[in-house]
């Protein structure tokens, strides 16, 4: 009877997820599009031997390479360890992309988080810090990540006192982000519309240009980051590069700062085959396979119901659970990138909008979007979800039931379906959540 | 006359402006939570009764704790996740009969100790996430501080207000509400940043306050 109750009572939000899922799978159909591949084929240094169960063999989703590249050597770069010859620092925070991305394969989440901070001056507006060091004779201005790294004392960061907005954020996943690139931005921008009609308006997902670094002067639609401040891998891998290894490239040449600073800009240099760094782990991210389901738990009765339950109560409208990429051909990132046939055409299944929600856990920190991003974060991808035990931005739930009942604000129509939920359905949808 | 408009219709122009006015706040509150909303910016003040109280216990907890009518306050009003909208906080004990659905790991409120709330280091910037402690388990004997969420202009007092944490070992005396503003700050640069209002009490004979650190409930005690 509750069922019944919950369905009368939102019938448009049944239906409309029924409507939008059956449309994108005969769309899908109808295309010819196919599921992308999915494995966790990335193990750290590649061994062939003594794989775990549910590790595969270093393999690719078939993305064809640049010549004289292989996914092989992309995967070795973004697990490289770097140092002073290369260009580490002067401020950074690790010396590896595979050293905070990696769980339970290179590429994967990790535990590891970090600290931005800032300020809201006298009208509410958020304000990135200047920090000074070098005892004051330097300032590293308006930049809300502080490093915890320096190569030497004098261009140490150390947070003010008069920074009281502070967040810390886990890593992220970036297996399968070559398929989430390849999204058209069209198709977020269609979800966003939706989401009102769907939920009697009470979620309405943000959509939000950001800069194609590599195509000066071009936007697209934010995908990557908990605040969608990158469209585009190749953004994303400059942007960490120089900010989470303080290694400058060709999209990001100037540092963080110059004190002890011994190499000269841009600091990461094309190899024999003629590509960067940055371009070696734009590659690997997006010849990575999408994170694979637990084919058995998924099977399971309480799995499958769990599902439905999911559909159901309005999870869906933010977690959508299917995607279909752009056709093979369509050229993104202002020109920058053409989807290749390994990424184009493909459906995926992230548990995402990659829109920017307030779900009433916002963090209060502002980056390429609109004042109201500030309390807004992008819906987790939910894809991997099993090989995940601090849940949220921040990981600071451990239990799925905890991290469910955190979310406020748009999605509280929502949970509130979910508390009416009884312990055997409530049980259903976490066993469908630690099979994605 | 001095004024050519006739009282009737003065009268239905103020009520039109008041309700449309209060109808646009509602409306624009439920689409943003808006970051520049500054503490204790409610659309209307409103006086919580007992039976108010009662009421919203029960929605949250059903019969699963009763309140503490010999605690003084029994309840407190105030924003203390920062968010803008009005919540509650009350005095509870559980029901005996009920621990199981108390301590149920489903159960539709979460559960903490904040005198064992595990924090990020804020000096540091990159950082493992330390070991947080298991969930407490309630006992019979508890007396507890249940914190109900509010959610849009009405607070906790709206039906959908149903977001709410559970604290152990809060059996403080002496509670009450402090704008985060107020609190005095040590020099610690680990004191934390507060948002909204914060709950002064004395804990096991330690003054402190009780606060929002972002995703749980925390005490800190004074000159820490």
């Amino acid at each position: 009877m509750n069922m019944l109750r919950l369905l009368y009572s939102r019938p448009s939000l049944y239906l409309s997820a029924a409507l939008v899922l059956a449309i994108a799978l005969a769309t899908s159909a109808q295309n010819g599009a196919t599921e992308a591949p999915s494995g966790f084929t990335t193990p750290t240094n590649c061994p062939t031997t003594n794989l775990p169960p549910g590790i595969g063999a270093c393999s690719s989703n078939g993305f064809v390479e640049p010549t004289g590249d292989t996914f092989a050597i992309d995967q070795s770069h973004f697990e490289e360890q770097e140092d002073l010859t290369n260009g580490l620092g002067p401020v950074y925070n690790d010396k590896s992309c595979a050293n905070c991305h990696q769980n339970p394969v290179t590429g994967g989440i990790s535990q590891i988080t970090e600290l931005r901070v800032g300020h809201n001056d006298s009208n509410g507006n958020f304000v990135a810090p200047t920090i000074f060091i070098n005892n004051g004779a330097n300032s590293i201005p308006n930049r809300s990540l502080v490093n915890d790294r320096a190569i030497c004392p004098e261009a140490q960061e150390r947070t003010p006192g008069t920074e009281t907005i502070r967040t810390f954020r886990t890593s992220l996943n970036i297996l399968g982000d070559g398929f989430v690139e390849s999204i058209d931005s069209n198709t977020l921008f269609a979800i966003a519309n939706n989401q009102p009609s769907q939920s009697g308006g009470q979620i309405a997902g943000e959509f939000i240009q950001v800069p194609v670094l590599e195509a000066p002067g071009n936007n697209r639609g934010g995908r990557f980051g908990w605040k969608n401040q990158h469209a585009s891998l190749l953004s994303f891998s400059a942007d960490a590069y120089v900010n989470e290894m303080g290694i400058t490239s060709r999209l990001q040449p100037t540092d963080t700062t110059t004190v002890c600073k011994t190499t000269s800009d841009p600091e990461d240099k094309p190899d024999s085959a003629g590509l960067a760094d940055i371009d070696h782990f734009a590659t690997f991210m997006r010849a990575t396979k999408v994170p694979p389901r637990d084919a058995v738990a998924a099977a399971t009765s309480d799995a499958i119901a769990g599902s439905s339950l999911f559909n159901q109560i309005g999870c869906a409208v933010c977690h959508v659970t299917a995607i279909t990429t752009a056709a093979a051909g369509t050229v993104i990132n202002g020109g920058a990138f053409t989807v290749p046939a390994s990424l184009g055409n493909k459906v995926i299944h992230p548990y995402s909008d990659f829109l920017l929600h307030d779900v009433g856990t916002g963090d209060g920190i502002q980056q390429n979007g609109p004042a109201d991003t500030a309390n807004k974060m992008r819906t987790a991808p939910l894809w991997g979800m099993r090989t995940r035990d601090r849940l949220m931005h921040d990981g600071e739930s451990l239990l799925r039931n905890d991290a469910i009942l955190r979310h406020a604000g748009e999605a509280t129509f929502v949970i509130n379906n979910y508390r009416s939920l009884s312990t055997t359905q409530k049980n259903q949808i976490i066993s469908f959540l630690n099979s994605l | 006359m001095l004024f050519p408009i006739r009282q009737p219709t003065l009268l239905i122009l103020l009520l039109f402006l008041f309700f449309g006015s209060y109808a646009a706040a509602a409306l624009c509150w439920q689409r943003t939570l808006s970051p520049l909303a500054p503490a204790h910016s409610f659309a209307r003040p409103n006086k919580a009764t007992p039976q108010a109280v009662l009421e919203a216990v029960a929605r949250v907890f059903g019969q699963a704790v009763a309140i503490d009518e010999t605690a003084a306050p029994t309840f407190l009003q105030g924003d203390f996740n920062g968010d803008g909208a009005r919540d509650l906080a009350v005095v509870v004990k559980p029901n005996p009969a009920m621990l199981t659905a108390l301590n149920d790991p489903l159960a539709n409120w979460i559960t903490e100790d904040p005198a064992k709330a595990v924090l990020l280091d804020p000096t540091k910037r990159v950082q493992k996430l330390p070991v947080k402690p298991p969930r407490p388990m309630v006992t019979k004997d508890d007396v507890l501080l249940a914190i109900v969420h509010g959610y849009g202009p009405d607070g906790w007092r709206n039906p959908q207000a149903r977001q709410a944490y559970l604290l152990r070992n809060s059996n403080a005396t002496n509670l009450t509400r402090l704008p985060g503003g107020k609190v005095p700050r040590s020099r610690d640069r680990r004191f934390p940043t507060l948002h909204g209002d914060v709950i002064h009490e004395v804990l096991q004979g330690q003054a402190g306050f009780l606060y929002w650190a972002g995703g749980q409930y925390a005490f800190r005690a004074e000159n820490k």
